[in-house]
C-alpha cells in the first residue's frame, strides 16, 4: 500500500501551511497566496496518476 | 492480517487530515482525496479474485443479466465515492448530481435487460 | 321436472342424431385421436410401457431443475453482489437490475408451458363438447330417460360449461396474473401487486364455485359407486388435498368417485384406455408440478437472502404455475368421469 504517497501530501501540505503563515506574518500576502497554489498543483500532479490508476482498475474490474 | 494493515493506515491518514485541515483546509480536501484513491486501489485487489470468481460463475450458470449486475455495482463504486468526497468538502450539491448520473447510468445498463422483459410480457397478453 | 329440464337443456346446446349402438365406437374413436393411438398401447407389453414412462417422467424433470438451478445462482450472485457495495441508497436500482436478470430467466419457460397447456386443455375441451350430440341422440332415441341418464345429462352439460369457463375466462387471466406480477416487482409500486391479488383471488374464485358445481353434481350420482375406504384410499386423498393448490380437497373428495370411472374404463376399453389417458395428462402435469416447486424454492431463498422484490416474483409465478395445475387436475376428473358416464350409458342403455 502507497502509504508514503498519503505521508508525502501531509508533508507538503504541513510545509505549504508553515510557508503561508510566515509570509503572512511578514506582509506578503501575495506570495503566501502563490506558495499555497504551488503546493496545490504540486499534491494535484502526484494525485492525478494514481486517479487514473483507480478509474482504470474499476474499469477493467467491472467491465464497463 | 489485511484488516489491521487498513484500520492503521485509515487512523493514520485521519489524524494527518484533521492536522491539515485547520490550517489549509484545501489541502485537507487534496489528502482526503490521496487516501481514498490509495485505499481503493488496494481494496479493489484484494476484492479481484471475488469478483473474477463471480463472473466465472456467471458464465458457468449461463446468464446474461449478471454482467449488467456487475457493472451496476461499478458504477455505484465509482458514484458512491465521488458523492462522499463531495460532500465531505462541503460541496452537497455536486454529490446530488453525481448520484443522480450514477442511477441514470445504472439504468441504461440495464436497457437491454428491460426491452427483453417487455418483450416477453407482451408475447403473454396476447 | 328435472327430467324435462334435463332434455331441454339438452336439445338447446346441440341437437344432433346419433344412434345409440354407434356410442362405445365413437367413444373409442375420439380416445384415438390423442397423441399415441390404443393399437400401439395394446401392441406394447407391460415393463416396456412402464420404462417409456419412466422415460417421460425423466425428461420432464430436466427442465424446472435446471430452472432452479439458473435461477439460485442468479440469486446467490446478486446477493453477493450487492452486500459488495457502498451504502443502503444504491440497493433499490441494484435490486431492479437483479429483478431484471431473474425474473427474465425465470420467465422463459413459462411461456411454452403455457402454451401447452392451452392446447391439451382446449383438446380437452373439444373432446367433453364432442360428447353432447352424442348424448342427445341418446336421449331422442331412447325415448324414456332413466334417472342415471337425466344424471348424465346434467353432469356433461356442466362440465362443457366447466371446460368453457376455464379456458375462455381462467387461462388470460392468469397470464394476465403473471405479467402484472413481474412488472410490479420491477417497478415496486404498491398499486400493482393489489391489482395481482385481485386477479389471484378472481381466479381462485372461479375455481372454487366451478368445484362446488361439480361436487354438487357428483353427489346426486347413484352410478358411479363409491370405493370403500381402505388406507391407500386415505393415503390418496390426504396427498391429495394437501398436494394440489384450490381443488385439492375437491379432488380428494372426488377421487373415489374417480378411481371408479377408471375402472369402467378399464373394463370396457381395456388398459389402452388408461394408458392413453396417462399419456395425455402425465408428463404435463408432473412438468407443471416440478415448476412450481422450483419456483417455490427459489422464492424462498431470494428471500432468504434479503431479495425480497425477488423472492415476491418468483412466488408469484409459483402461484401461477399452482393455478395451473389445478386447471390440469380439473379437467382430468372432468374427462375420467364423462367418459365413464357415457359408456356407462351406452351399455346400460
Amino acid at each position: 500500500m502507497d502509504i508514503d504517497l498519503v505521508f508525502k501530501i501531509a508533508a507538503i501540505g504541513i510545509i505549504v501551511a508553515v510557508l503561508n503563515q510566515l509570509l503572512i506574518r511578514s506582509g506578503r500576502e501575495d506570495q503566501a497566496m502563490m506558495t499555497t497554489l504551488a503546493g496545490l498543483i504540486v499534491v494535484l500532479s502526484m494525485l492525478v496518476q494514481q486517479i487514473s490508476d483507480l478509474f482504470v482498475n474499476i474499469k477493467s474490474l467491472f467491465n464497463l | 492480517m489485511e484488516i489491521f494493515r487498513i484500520a492503521a493506515f485509515v487512523l493514520v491518514a485521519a489524524v494527518l487530515i484533521g492536522l491539515i485541515r485547520e490550517h489549509l483546509p484545501s489541502y485537507g480536501i487534496l489528502c482526503l482525496l490521496g487516501c481514498s484513491v490509495v485505499l481503493l486501489l488496494y481494496l479493489l485487489r484484494l476484492a479481484a479474485p471475488l469478483i473474477e470468481q463471480l463472473s466465472a460463475y456467471a458464465d458457468y450458470g449461463e446468464q446474461t443479466g449478471f454482467s449488467t449486475v456487475i457493472k451496476a455495482a461499478g458504477i455505484a463504486l465509482a458514484s458512491q465515492t465521488t458523492q462522499d468526497l463531495c460532500r465531505d468538502a462541503g460541496l452537497s450539491s455536486l454529490a446530488g448530481k453525481v448520484e443522480f448520473a450514477g442511477r441514470c447510468l445504472i439504468l441504461m445498463c440495464a436497457l437491454p435487460l428491460f426491452q427483453i422483459a417487455a418483450e416477453s410480457l407482451a408475447a403473454f397478453l396476447q | 321436472m328435472k327430467q324435462l329440464l334435463a332434455i331441454l337443456l339438452l336439445l338447446a346446446v346441440l341437437p344432433g342424431a346419433v344412434l345409440a349402438q354407434e356410442l362405445p365406437e365413437s367413444a373409442q374413436e375420439i380416445l384415438d385421436s390423442p397423441p399415441i393411438t390404443a393399437e400401439e398401447f395394446q401392441a406394447a407389453s407391460a415393463p416396456q410401457l412402464l420404462g417409456q414412462l419412466l422415460d417421460i417422467v425423466k425428461e420432464q424433470f430436466e427442465q424446472p431443475f435446471r430452472l432452479l438451478a439458473s435461477v439460485s445462482v442468479t440469486v446467490l450472485i446478486a446477493a453477493a453482489a450487492l452486500s459488495l457495495l457502498p451504502g443502503s441508497d444504491w440497493r433499490a436500482p441494484l435490486e431492479t437490475v437483479c429483478l431484471l436478470g431473474i425474473s427474465t430467466a425465470a420467465l422463459q419457460p413459462m411461456m411454452p408451458l403455457l402454451e401447452q397447456l392451452t392446447g391439451r386443455i382446449q383438446e380437452c375441451q373439444t373432446y367433453l363438447l364432442s360428447f353432447v350430440p352424442v348424448f342427445s341422440g341418446v336421449m331422442i332415441s331412447c325415448g324414456q330417460p332413466t334417472q342415471a341418464a337425466v344424471y348424465s345429462g346434467m353432469f356433461l352439460t356442466m362440465a362443457a360449461f366447466c371446460a368453457q369457463m376455464i379456458s375462455t375466462v381462467a387461462l388470460p387471466l392468469v397470464r394476465a396474473f403473471l405479467a402484472l406480477t413481474v412488472a410490479g416487482g420491477l417497478c415496486d409500486l404498491g398499486g400493482l401487486s393489489d391489482g395481482c391479488a385481485i386477479l389471484h383471488r378472481i381466479v381462485k374464485w372461479i375455481l372454487g364455485f366451478l368445484s362446488i358445481l361439480f361436487g354438487g353434481v357428483l353427489g346426486l350420482q347413484s352410478v358411479l359407486a363409491q370405493n370403500t375406504d381402505t388406507l391407500a384410499m386415505k393415503t390418496g386423498q390426504f396427498l391429495l388435498s394437501s398436494g394440489i393448490p384450490v381443488i385439492g380437497s375437491l379432488a380428494s373428495d372426488a377421487m373415489g368417485s374417480v378411481l371408479s370411472g377408471l375402472r369402467v374404463l378399464k373394463g370396457t376399453l381395456g388398459f389402452a384406455a388408461i394408458a392413453v389417458l396417462t399419456v395425455t395428462f402425465l408428463p404435463l402435469l408432473i412438468r407443471c408440478f416440478c415448476f412450481y416447486l422450483a419456483y417455490l424454492l427459489s422464492a424462498a431463498l431470494a428471500k432468504s437472502f434479503g431479495l425480497n422484490r425477488a423472492g415476491r416474483v418468483l412466488e408469484g409465478m409459483g402461484q401461477a404455475t399452482g393455478l395451473c395445475i389445478s386447471f390440469l387436475v380439473f379437467f382430468f376428473m372432468l374427462t375420467v368421469l364423462s367418459t365413464a358416464l357415457m359408456i356407462l350409458l351406452g351399455g346400460g342403455g
